[in-house]
């Protein structure tokens, strides 16, 4: 799968860069396991469960007490009030160019020797 | 606790301040080991508080009237009463876990991989006597024949955080506290005491900026500004760029014996993106 593409930090994004494990349901971006939540029977990315849960609804012992869960709080409570902007010092800011070959029908997992090559040989055109 | 922990956790605990130099990470282990600490010791606090009152009461009361045999259960408080001033005494400062390190958590990701933090952090609380600056004199007021204030000042937390842009972020907390004590005695001859807080919190944010990837633009005067909200100004320093900012928030609490008036991460990390707002992408080449 994809890497996560959840952005982290506060004054400057980054890509979290680890392998991702679910897809977002809301935002179709692939996230791991430490930045997707299950929310009513499907898997959110954290920004997407932040936005849409309000805070006194997940009081329990669940997302309350992680670190990343606050942080994420935090973050959009401050992006919201000071209408901030952060600097991505990442790779792309939504999808790129390797996200669009995933489609592709030649696409081939990473370390696998005939990624990206065609599969059709000059021997298999005929006449016609 | 892990063992590397524990060692860099000793001192800190036995000086009562976290000083010095320490990796990102060791600092959040730091921090968060010293919430469990205090969580630890307030839960064996109120413990050794509620079996003193039990005993006291089983045993003390029921001693005067003439019941020997229950002396053991009243050496138990008293034994107790010793646990919970010891307890009392390691008592860290709630704004370590409620303020310090949610913005630590916070900034995580902005600080430079492997480099040092300095840190200046005061864990005892603010009205500890260690902060006492001035006693004011007796005076009376309305109901409260008896009242004195008292003035404590620290300068709470200094940080130092190389950041991932290149960026060098210094951050001062200081704290002034006024506690109001009111004490009267009412018409059954019992001795009320009641407590006022009035808090001042300063936080002063540095931030020297890495000219090769960023450029200032001074920020558009601001008319009012309002609490949380930075007073931004541009310096030259050391031929560096530095945009500082600085702002106060006011607390009051009326609660007895609470002076621990948190801050709040979000104001400080606020003001700190608002530093951020007065930079742009320098030109590239």
């Amino acid at each position: 799968m994809a890497k996560c593409k959840y952005k982290v930090g506060l004054l400057n994004l980054q890509d979290c860069g680890k392998e991702g494990v679910t897809v977002c349901a809301s935002c179709n971006r692939p996230v791991c396991g430490a930045h997707s939540r299950i929310h009513e029977r499907s898997t959110l990315c954290l920004e997407c469960f932040v936005n849409k849960v309000p805070e006194q609804k997940d009081k329990g012992p669940g997302p309350g007490e992680d670190a990343e869960y606050r942080a994420a709080r935090r973050r959009n409570l401050i992006y919201g009030a000071t209408a901030f902007h952060p600097y991505y010092f990442g790779r792309s800011r939504s999808y790129g160019y390797d996200d669009y070959t995933y489609f592709d029908d030649t696409y081939a997992a990473a370390g696998d020797p005939v990624a990206g090559k065609e599969e059709i040989e000059p021997a298999d055109f005929q006449e016609s | 606790m892990k063992k590397a922990t524990h060692k860099l956790l000793d001192p800190i605990l036995r000086e009562h301040k976290m000083s010095g130099t320490w990796k990102a990470d060791d600092v959040r282990n730091i921090l968060q080991e010293l919430e469990t600490y205090d969580i630890a010791v307030a839960r064996k606090k109120k413990i050794s508080l509620a079996v003193c009152i039990i005993s006291f009461v089983v045993a003390i009361v029921p001693l005067f009237v003439g019941f020997f045999y229950l002396l053991p259960l009243a050496l138990v408080g008293i034994v107790f009463i010793f646990l919970f001033r010891r307890y009392r005494s390691f008592d860290i400062d709630d704004q370590v876990r409620l303020f310090v390190k949610p913005m630590v958590e916070s900034l995580q990701y902005d600080v430079k991989k492997d480099a040092y933090i300095s840190v200046d952090l005061e864990l005892l609380p603010l009205d500890n006597n260690k902060y006492l600056t001035n006693k004011g004199e007796p005076y009376a007021a309305g109901a409260y024949p008896k009242c004195c204030d008292y003035t404590y000042k620290r300068d709470f937390l200094k940080l130092k955080i190389p950041l991932v842009d290149g960026n060098k972020l210094a951050i001062g907390v200081d704290e002034l506290l006024t506690k109001t004590e009111k004490t009267k005695t009412n018409p059954r001859g019992k001795t009320k005491t009641k407590y006022k807080y009035a808090k001042k919190t300063g936080y002063s944010l540095e931030l020297k900026v890495n000219t090769e990837r960023f450029s200032v633009s001074r920020p558009a005067a601001v008319n009012k500004i309002a609490e949380g909200a930075p007073e931004i100004n541009v310096a030259k320093k050391d031929g560096a760029t530095v945009v500082t900012g600085s702002f106060t928030v006011k607390s009051k609490e009326k609660s007895a014996g609470k002076a621990e008036i948190c801050s709040d991460p979000v104001i400080l990390l606020g003001g700190l993106t608002q530093l951020y707002a007065a930079l742009k992408p320098a030109t590239t080449k």
